[in-house]
């Protein structure tokens, strides 16, 4: 047997190519694969997944936002710091509200005027509130919103300022007939 | 031999180009020894066309990768061998056999034998155990390292030895009782 099989493979390289193939029918099977127009079947796969992903991430975005701004009915329901600020106001509106219908009832022809503007400012709030519905979150519709609740609560000071000056008025007035 | 080096220089240009000639005339010019060395790994006709086809037709889109047209062949060979080992390994032909290398019996070696016919001693190759026979191909014919041969067949340099001495044990006995017979 040979020592070295490497060096018996190197003597008989001219003769170690002992199997014949067929020539022309692999050629014709190259050839067709070489004419075969090239679908990038992976790059186009990739492709196409990454596009449903972002038709259907933004698809689902678009859908979320509209609902979430269908469902808004006040400012607490756009984010933590508005409800925040939103509960603080009507709070305070709420506290002067009860004090101001504590007060025994005077029909004066301000008293009337100053309920109309805070009827007026319930509308500009309900504004705000559809805007925002309508075309999304937008700072200036907030803060004509947030204001409507300090003028609010400058109004019904107002009321309750005007009560109590009527009332002294009264009292003095009854003093004096006694 | 210039002539030879400048005609195949100038049908790789051809090649790059896209030329169909071209390309035909290098498939006749290499189909044979390629489709040689993807027999002799994989030990069948069928594995050893699909082999080669896919290895064409790599090797022609991949041309204009091609720097040193004097690599061709050892490029040519390469990508055959790579499309061969990765079909042997979606196969899952090559196994870690070392223990039953005791089980064949030594031969004493007795005369260099360089007048051993080749066409039998490649029959006998093709009759090893295919881990066996893919080592020793790589190693002995083809002319690969031990370290490049572990590189390709995902094994390890000293299982690699192991199986060369196998294929040499189980090659002389066999062709031991040819020889004398």
């Amino acid at each position: 047997m040979p020592d070295s099989w490497e060096e018996y493979f190197e003597k008989k390289r001219a003769e170690q190519d002992v199997y014949e193939p067929e020539v022309q029918r692999m050629w014709h099977n190259i050839d067709k694969e070489l004419k075969r127009p090239a679908i990038r079947w992976r790059s186009w796969l990739s492709k196409a997944a990454i596009a449903v992903g972002v038709i259907f991430a933004v698809g689902w975005f678009v859908r979320h936002e509209m609902m979430m701004q269908a469902q808004i009915n006040s400012l607490a329901a756009i984010n933590k710091e508005l409800a925040q600020q939103e509960t603080s106001y009507i709070n305070q509106v709420n506290l002067k509200w009860d004090e101001f219908k504590s007060m025994p009832s005077v029909d004066i022809e301000l008293d009337r005027m100053l309920l109309d503007e805070l009827a007026l400012l319930d509308t500009i709030y309900n504004n705000g509130l559809n805007d925002i519905k309508q075309h999304g979150y937008n700072e200036r519709a907030v803060l004509i919103m947030l204001d409507t609740y300090e003028k609010r609560l400058r109004i019904i000071e107002r009321l309750i300022s005007e009560k109590r000056k009527t009332q002294k008025n009264e009292n003095k007035s009854q003093q004096i007939s006694i | 031999m210039s002539q030879s080096i400048n005609l195949t220089e100038q049908i790789i240009e051809r090649c790059k180009c896209g030329d169909e000639r071209a390309r035909y005339a290098l498939y006749q010019q290499y189909v044979k020894p390629m489709y040689n060395v993807a027999y002799r790994i994989l030990g069948n006709q069928f594995d050893a066309e699909d082999v080669v086809q896919d290895a064409f037709v790599k090797a022609f889109k991949k041309i204009n990768t091609l720097k040193e047209f004097k690599a061709l062949t050892s490029w040519l060979k390469q990508i055959v061998v790579n499309e061969a080992i990765s079909l042997v390994r979606k196969q899952k032909k090559m196994q870690l056999i070392s223990e039953y290398v005791d089980e064949v019996p030594d031969v004493e070696v007795e005369e260099m034998a360089d007048g051993l016919p080749i066409k039998q001693v490649m029959k006998t190759i093709q009759e090893l155990p295919d881990g066996a026979r893919i080592v020793f191909t790589l190693r002995a014919i083809e002319g690969y390292r031990f370290n490049e041969v572990a590189e390709l067949t995902g094994q390890t340099v000293n299982n690699c030895k192991v199986q060369f001495h196998r294929a040499k044990k189980i090659l002389n006995n066999q062709l031991k009782t040819i020889l004398y017979a």
